[in-house]
């Protein structure tokens, strides 16, 4: 487990470092309300040499400060875990079950991943914490099984949650993969991806793992539906489901 | 596969996600960014509705260079908007008035007097001791009161049973009842006859200081009245594991559908002085009977006419809600009970009050507090407590024409009595312990022998505190039309608004290149003119901030 946890905690400092390190050169876009004026950058040095102000350093207004970005709240990521699952073939929603209760609420974890109940706890906390981790892990592999095996029943390809756009009888090619990734990255994240995004292979890696984890039939799932159901976990505990 | 490898290719992929050309904007590090067309909807998505969008609604909006105004629309428009500002005001208002609402003059509690009969009964001591004698632990016995039947007043006969330590004890038989929580009226359950008893009224007769009917279902009838039991389908009583629950969950939900107007319909500001309040059958049938059968030493949640005419919901009618228009010191959902009972003292209902609505905090003073009293019991005047209590105390007068630990307008209370005996007799049948509950002694400063009993709230109403009797007197709402009027209501939802929206406090720092104080002030004002919490919010999410990645 500690591996997994590097790497959940690159993808943490990813996300607090926030940008591609490469230069920028060009200036941000104005804002159309009244800001202060720009600040020019010298163009005569130390030296007292004349010379070109580096581009990134350009004069442009400042734009005013961002919205910030913080985790979902407990309600938010229950309902939005479930809508990305989806519907079972019976057509009830996909929930994370927990001795027959729904696990985020407060009759199985929705108190311990710190649903407030206004007496004992007043305020939701908005920290990742190693426990949320755990429990969102938890419901992340129930969830994605459960797509998996009602995907599994659907005979019409276009109704699949997890797997509509890439057969798991072994005729998907790497583009109906690649398809299919992209797909599921709209689905979970809200991010239309075109082909040559780097993200693709790296979900691809992921899938491929899931499906030379099957070695041997019998198991719950297929190799490519436990591909997908590694993608699927993947993107469920990804920071960008979680944060906005 | 090996699974700490699995989880690792796990976290190199996410991490890598996080690179994706996507979100860098063609390669460059701006400080702030526009979000692609699609993260603007889902972000929208879990602001308003809670939830993330679907893959069909992402289809929906591909292309298009902003949200269309007429998706923010229908964002509010949806009912997931009324829950979320729903969650967004139970953070603000801590909707979760538990409390105990029973105590033992009208809880029921079961005894299993024979193999399968259960029974039904009031352990209340002193009723136990009224109705059967002994040492007060004794409940009835296995028979039909139809095969002991009933003396020439109504009362059950009973037979002899035995002697404990306090001495001859006897014990009547059981009737079977419909209890009012049932909903199927075939369903009985067995009650004891004495706590079965139908009787509205008692009357004590001439000679008794008290003489006079007096009614069945009031706290002072329990330890009295041999002839009052739990009423008519047992009214007057509860199970408490069954009504408490359903009473509680009905206040919450009676705040919240507060909330519901004042979130979907214009003005906001109805949140704080509207009169009209939702009730159902559980919260009916609490404030009809069960209000004032508490003890003293419990919640005070008498029913006065203040509190609007109640309709005739049955107690079943869980779902059935009806508004109420009340009266007098009411104002919005500071005087529902679930704002009452979740902050119980008029110090806590004003600094809740301060915090959700003025956006101001008490804290300790930071300095030495000198030329002030170092000890008595005027706060105002106490070193270091003072820093806090002369706001403190002033803002809480205007929260105590509604009984502390309680629901009770004290809108028709006599304001003073002259002395404790004269107090007592202010309930009939007179209570000392009806007294201490709301009125407390007061030295008369001219002749210390003297002790008026003033309501407790108006103690410190004095030449020294002048606000006291005048905030009291102008109840909540006062306070509230006050901060509505001046706009501080308005500033400080935007704010909040704006807190909950971006994620972030404002920069309120007037110095800094990022000074956000003057946008709001200009957003509150229109709020201020419009009153529609919604408009509120689609300007502030369509403010270029609310758009960009940090």
């Amino acid at each position: 487990m500690s591996a997994g946890y590097l790497g959940l905690a690159a993808l943490a400092l990813t996300l607090v470092i926030g940008c591609n390190p490469s230069p920028a050169p060009s200036n941000p876009s104005p804002s159309p309300t009244a800001d202060p004026p720009a600040w020019e950058h010298p163009s005569v040095g130390a030296d007292g040499k004349a010379e070109a102000a580096p581009t990134d350093f350009g004069g442009g207004l400042k734009p005013s400060a961002s919205r910030s970005v913080r985790r979902m709240r407990i309600d938010t990521l229950q309902a939005a875990m479930s809508k990305v699952a989806g519907n079972d073939v019976y057509g009830a929603p996909i929930e994370w079950k927990y001795n027959g209760n729904n696990g985020f609420s407060d009759l199985a974890f929705g108190k311990a991943l710190g649903r407030p109940d206004f007496q004992t706890s007043t305020e939701e906390s908005g920290v990742t914490s190693a426990l949320y981790m755990k429990f969102v892990g938890d419901a992340s592999r129930d969830l994605c099984m459960q797509m998996a095996k009602n995907d599994l029943k659907r005979t019409d390809a276009t109704t699949r949650s997890l797997f509509p756009k890439a057969a798991v009888d072994g005729t998907a090619t790497d583009a109906d993969k690649a398809a299919n990734l992209r797909y599921l990255v709209l689905r979970f994240h809200g991010l239309r991806l075109d082909a040559a995004d780097p993200m693709i292979p790296a979900l691809r890696a992921v899938y491929d793992a899931g499906e030379g984890s099957v070695t041997a039939p019998g198991g719950e799932l297929p190799p490519a539906a436990e591909g997908w159901r590694g993608a699927c976990v993947a993107l469920f505990e990804s920071p960008l489901f979680h944060n906005d | 596969m090996n699974r700490s490898r699995f989880w690792q290719l796990i976290g190199v992929a996410a991490t890598t996600a996080l690179s994706s050309s996507a979100l860098a904007d063609g390669g460059q590090c701006y400080l702030h960014r526009e979000m692609p067309i699609e993260r603007q909807l889902r972000r929208l998505s879990i602001d308003l509705r809670g939830t993330v969008p679907d893959v069909a609604e992402y289809d929906a909006i591909a292309g298009k260079a902003a949200l269309p105004d007429d998706l923010l629309d229908a964002y509010l428009g949806d009912d997931q908007f009324r829950i979320q500002m729903r969650h967004y005001h139970e953070e603000l208002l801590w909707t979760n008035p538990s409390t105990v609402l029973g105590d033992v003059g009208f809880s029921l509690s079961t005894a299993t007097i024979a193999p399968g009969v259960v029974v039904y009964f009031v352990p209340s001591v002193t009723k136990l001791r009224l109705y059967r004698g002994g040492d007060g632990t004794h409940s009835c016995q296995d028979k039909p009161q139809s095969a002991l039947g009933y003396d020439a007043a109504g009362l059950p006969l009973t037979e002899p049973i035995g002697v404990d330590a306090v001495g001859a004890y006897v014990a009547e038989g059981w009737e079977e009842i419909h209890p009012y929580w049932e909903a199927d009226p075939a369903k009985t359950i067995k009650v004891c006859a004495f706590d079965a008893q139908a009787a509205k009224t008692y009357t004590l007769p001439a000679g008794d200081p008290d003489a006079g009917t007096l009614t069945c279902d009031h706290v002072l009838a329990v330890g009295k009245a041999k002839s009052c039991g739990c009423g008519p389908n047992l009214n007057y009583c509860m199970a408490a594991s069954v009504v408490q629950p359903a009473v509680l969950r009905s206040m919450r939900e009676q705040l919240l559908r507060s909330v519901d107007d004042a979130t979907s319909k214009a003005p906001y500001s109805d949140l704080l002085t509207t009169k009209r309040a939702w009730v159902n059958g559980p919260l009916v049938h609490y404030l009809r009977y069960l209000g004032q059968r508490q003890s003293f030493s419990r919640t005070q949640n008498f029913y006065a006419p203040s509190d609007g005419e109640l309709p005739d919901l049955p107690y079943t009618a869980a779902d059935t809600w009806a508004p109420i228009e009340r009266k007098g010191a009411h104002s919005g959902i500071l005087t529902l009970p679930a704002y009452l009972l979740r902050f119980q003292t008029d110090r806590s209902r004003a600094n809740r009050y301060r915090i959700a609505f003025e956006g101001q905090y008490f804290q300790p003073p930071s300095t030495k507090d000198t030329a002030c009293a170092k000890d008595g019991d005027d706060l105002t005047q106490r070193c270091v407590c003072r820093s806090c209590h002369v706001t403190l105390e002033p803002l809480a007068a205007y929260f105590g024409v509604f009984t502390e630990a309680g629901t009770t307008s004290l809108t028709d209370f006599a304001r003073e009595y002259p002395s404790l005996t004269a107090c007592s007799k202010g309930i009939s049948p007179a209570s000392t312990g009806w007294c201490d509950r709301f009125y407390g002694p007061s030295p008369d400063l001219t002749d210390p022998d003297i002790r008026p009993y003033k309501l407790k709230a108006l103690r410190y109403a004095d030449k020294e505190h002048p606000d006291v009797q005048a905030h009291f007197d102008g109840g909540p709402g006062k306070l509230a039309a006050a901060d509505i009027a001046g706009g501080l209501f308005h500033q400080v939802t935007t704010r909040r608004m704006f807190e909950m929206l971006m994620k972030r406090e404002p920069n309120l720092d007037a110095a800094s290149l990022d000074f956000e104080g003057d946008l709001l002030d200009g957003i509150a004002k229109e709020f201020q003119s419009h009153e529609d919490l919604k408009l509120l919010v689609k300007r502030l999410v369509k403010l270029p901030t609310y758009r960009r990645m940090p």
